[in-house]
């Protein structure tokens, strides 16, 4: 009743009282304010009833019928990413997409699945990434299927992967070579401006093909250039990547906790 | 954190929000910002009653700048007409942000501060509280000049609302209010409030005797003159509502209906603004604070703490115009209660993360008064923090029995704490939170519900979340072995939020 008084108040202030008659408020509270404080005008009446209908709607609320809940997906025994990759995930996502691909091949490698609350950002990244979406299936596991299932904007949206930045015969070379070489050259290299800004792309591919044991000394060597050396800027940026990409791998080698479910 | 230093000046100084309601627009804050730095001044100082330094400016001779924060008047060298202008209000940012020294003012400064209201030192720190202004409200009151000596170089800024002591998100908009100005002032504001409730009373019913139909409405500039003339009668609060049904209007194809129900909301808060002396004391601090009235930090510590274990079970931050809003809500172990921590950022500023949600402590806890008094500081910082398991949940239905309580008690409270065990349900192609005692439609968004739905994998879990008219919006899920923060998070690129 009070549903249906609502509705007949909102057609009125749609319309304006100069053109339409407030309706008689129903008996009972609302019946009651009416006549015990009544308006001097067709306006004031109306906004009278609002008040006291809007107050006596939100503070007697009743929940809606009970409804079944959504079927549950596939069970998924695998472990939980543990939270500090969650972390790196969202580093990764907003600075340095380009590691993307191998954080999800590690969650899937290490045996884990995405923790709860990673699950619909990730769908959502690789949306707009589709050559991720064969993996990140994997990590979402039966989750992410479900929720594609009901939320279907989650699903890929079809898009050509992006073309590989190639190396230059001089960085791939490197790609082979001994962590100590590796460092030495590269340090010497943007040292000297031989490798400026550039090289920039080039030097980002390369750093996420790098060995993971190369990683743990190219980080600090770089990020040791001293400040008034030329190519700091760019020493920096790659440090930066190098230290993300070995924080993200070891975070991932092993699920550490398999009772974390 | 809502925390306080003890100490008068502390107790006195501003939060930068507050600096940045003063301001005339929101480019004379941004304008503010960069001259904010000690290094651009010399002879700073603040006491009790006032700030003052000398700001390198384009001339030859440094600006003169001083700012009276009891009275909140501002004067300065410099040929802005603006008042306060971008060097008042940098020298307020500093001094809000702790790095002035306390001194004695200089001659100048002193004497001008003692023209202004030479009666205001006894006023001590109760200010304007909401039984103030009842009784005030109650005499009527007519002008009075204490606070409103102005020349060409000196302003009176008009107080803006205060920070939303409700967890009415009203309130929050607003940054907290400076000082009120001394009784003959509080009489003017009195005054002046209740000519704003009448022309708010007498606006709304021309809207609905034209009808909502006006395409008028539609236009966010009716609202903005609107807002501006409540933020003129000092009714800061309501001001601020009106600025936010401003964004209803044209959203949706029911706007006319939620339009209609704020309309209500608002009439319902000027007929208790002008029955202010006859309401009881609780309803009438409640009204007084939606209506923009501030109460006083060392007001509220001076209260009675209520001390329990505290779990931090929900965060959720909105924006209010120029400033980030950032609630937190608490769960008392023992005692069940609810209480919600508020803190503010303006741009480029960082919002206070020292409660992380799922963390528990223990503390005393001073509630802001009123009917359902939500709004709480903690007396001193948690020594603390640990992790705590899930609060106690209600049934769908036992948690909006309560959430009816609060609402049927403060009518404008637009957020309510809820937390409920109960799984994700689909009807009609809207979702829902159920359980074997209902439902309630959540609004969070197609991305919000499918993060609950990652969380809770179809399977009832305690949810915390805030009750609003438009549904429920979830805010964190207690899992067995974590708890999942996943209200809305303010824009990274406006503030700082980690």
């Amino acid at each position: 009743m009070i549903a249906d008084y609502w509705d007949q108040l909102v057609g009125v202030a749609l319309l304006g009282t100069d053109r339409t008659a407030v309706p008689a408020p129903p008996p009972g509270v609302l019946g009651d304010l009416h006549a015990d404080v009544p308006p001097d005008s067709a306006p004031a009446a109306l906004v009278q009833q609002v008040a006291a209908t809007v107050a006596l709607r939100r503070a007697a609320v009743l929940p809606a019928r009970p409804q079944q809940p959504i079927p549950p997906p596939d069970p998924d025994l695998r472990p939980f990413t543990p939270p500090a990759a969650g972390l790196t995930f969202h580093a990764i996502a907003a600075q340095w997409p380009v590691l993307l691909p191998e954080w999800v091949g590690a969650v899937v490698g290490g045996g884990w699945r995405l923790a709860p609350d990673l699950v619909v950002p990730v769908l959502q990244v690789v949306r707009r990434q589709p050559h991720l979406a064969g993996p990140a299936r994997q990590a979402t596991g039966p989750l992410g299927d479900w929720l594609i299932e009901h939320w279907p904007s989650l699903a890929v949206a079809p898009k050509p992967a992006p073309d590989a930045i190639p190396l230059t015969p001089e960085v791939d070379q490197l790609l082979g070579a001994p962590a100590e070489r590796v460092v030495h050259v590269v340090v010497r290299q943007i040292a000297t401006m031989a490798w400026g800004p550039a090289h920039r792309a080039v030097l980002i591919h390369f750093v996420t093909q790098l060995p993971r044991a190369t990683l743990g000394a190219l980080a600090p060597a770089l990020a040791g250039l001293a400040e008034h050396q030329p190519g700091l800027a760019l020493a920096r940026t790659l440090a930066e990547l190098a230290g993300l990409r070995d924080t993200a791998l070891s975070q991932l080698d092993v699920p550490s906790l398999p009772e974390n479910r | 954190m809502s925390s306080v230093t003890p100490g008068s000046l502390a107790d006195a100084r501003w939060q930068v929000e507050q600096v940045a309601a003063v301001a005339p627009k929101p480019s004379a804050f941004s304008a503010a910002q960069p001259l904010a730095v000690p290094s651009r001044w010399t002879a700073l100082g603040c006491d009790e009653r006032g700030v003052w330094g000398r700001c390198a400016g384009g001339g030859a001779e440094p600006y003169e700048v001083a700012a009276d924060h009891v009275t909140v008047r501002f004067q300065c060298t410099c040929p802005s007409r603006q008042a306060p202008c971008k060097h008042a209000l940098a020298l307020l940012l500093m001094w809000a942000r702790g790095v002035v020294p306390g001194g004695p003012a200089p001659h100048g400064v002193g004497q001008w501060i003692d023209r202004a209201s030479p009666s205001i030192a006894g006023q001590g720190g109760a200010a304007d509280h909401a039984d103030d202004a009842a009784d005030a409200a109650g005499v009527g009151g007519g002008p009075a000049g204490a606070s409103g000596a102005q020349d060409e170089r000196t302003a009176v800024a008009s107080p803006v609302a205060s920070p939303a002591d409700g967890p009415g998100g009203d309130l929050p908009g607003q940054a907290p209010q400076p000082p009120t100005p001394p009784d003959g002032g509080r009489d003017d504001r009195v005054a002046r409030m209740r000519a704003g409730l009448v022309e708010l009373r007498r606006w709304i019913e021309d809207r609905l005797r034209a009808g909502l139909a006006d395409p008028g409405l539609a236009r966010y500039e009716t609202w903005d003159r609107l807002a501006a003339r409540l933020v003129d009668a000092q009714v800061g609060g309501l001001a601020n509502r009106v600025r936010r049904i401003a964004g209803l209007a044209g959203d949706g194809p029911n706007w006319h209906a939620a339009l209609l129900a704020e309309l209500g909301t608002l009439s319902l808060l000027i007929e208790a603004g002008l029955r202010l002396p006859t309401l009881p004391g609780d309803l009438a601090d409640s009204v007084a604070v939606a209506l923009g009235w501030q109460v006083r930090q060392a007001s509220v510590l001076a209260g009675v703490p209520d001390t329990d274990r505290w779990l931090v079970a929900g965060r959720s931050d909105t924006r209010e115009d120029r400033i980030e809003v950032r609630r937190v809500w608490l769960r008392g172990q023992q005692q069940r209660s609810w209480a919600m921590i508020l803190s503010f950022a303006a741009y480029g500023q960082a919002l206070d993360t020292s409660l992380p949600v799922g963390s528990s402590f223990v503390a005393d806890l001073y509630r802001y008064p009123g009917c359902v008094r939500l709004r709480a500081l903690i007396g001193s910082a948690p020594a603390e923090l640990s992790s705590a398991g899930p609060p106690h949940a209600d049934t769908v239905s036992g948690g909006l029995a309560q959430a009816g309580r609060m609402i049927a008690a403060e009518p404008w409270l637009d957020r309510v704490p809820m937390c409920v065990t109960a799984s994700l349900a689909g009807r009609h192609g809207a979702w829902l939170i159920a359980d074997a005692t209902g439902a309630l439609p959540l609004a969070a968004g197609e991305a919000g519900v499918a993060v609950l739905g990652a969380c809770t994998a179809g399977a009832p879990a305690p949810v915390t979340g805030e009750w609003t008219p438009q549904g429920f919006i979830p805010l964190t899920v207690h899992l067995a072995d974590r708890t999942v923060d996943i209200g809305r998070l303010a824009d990274d690129s406006f503030v700082s939020t980690r």
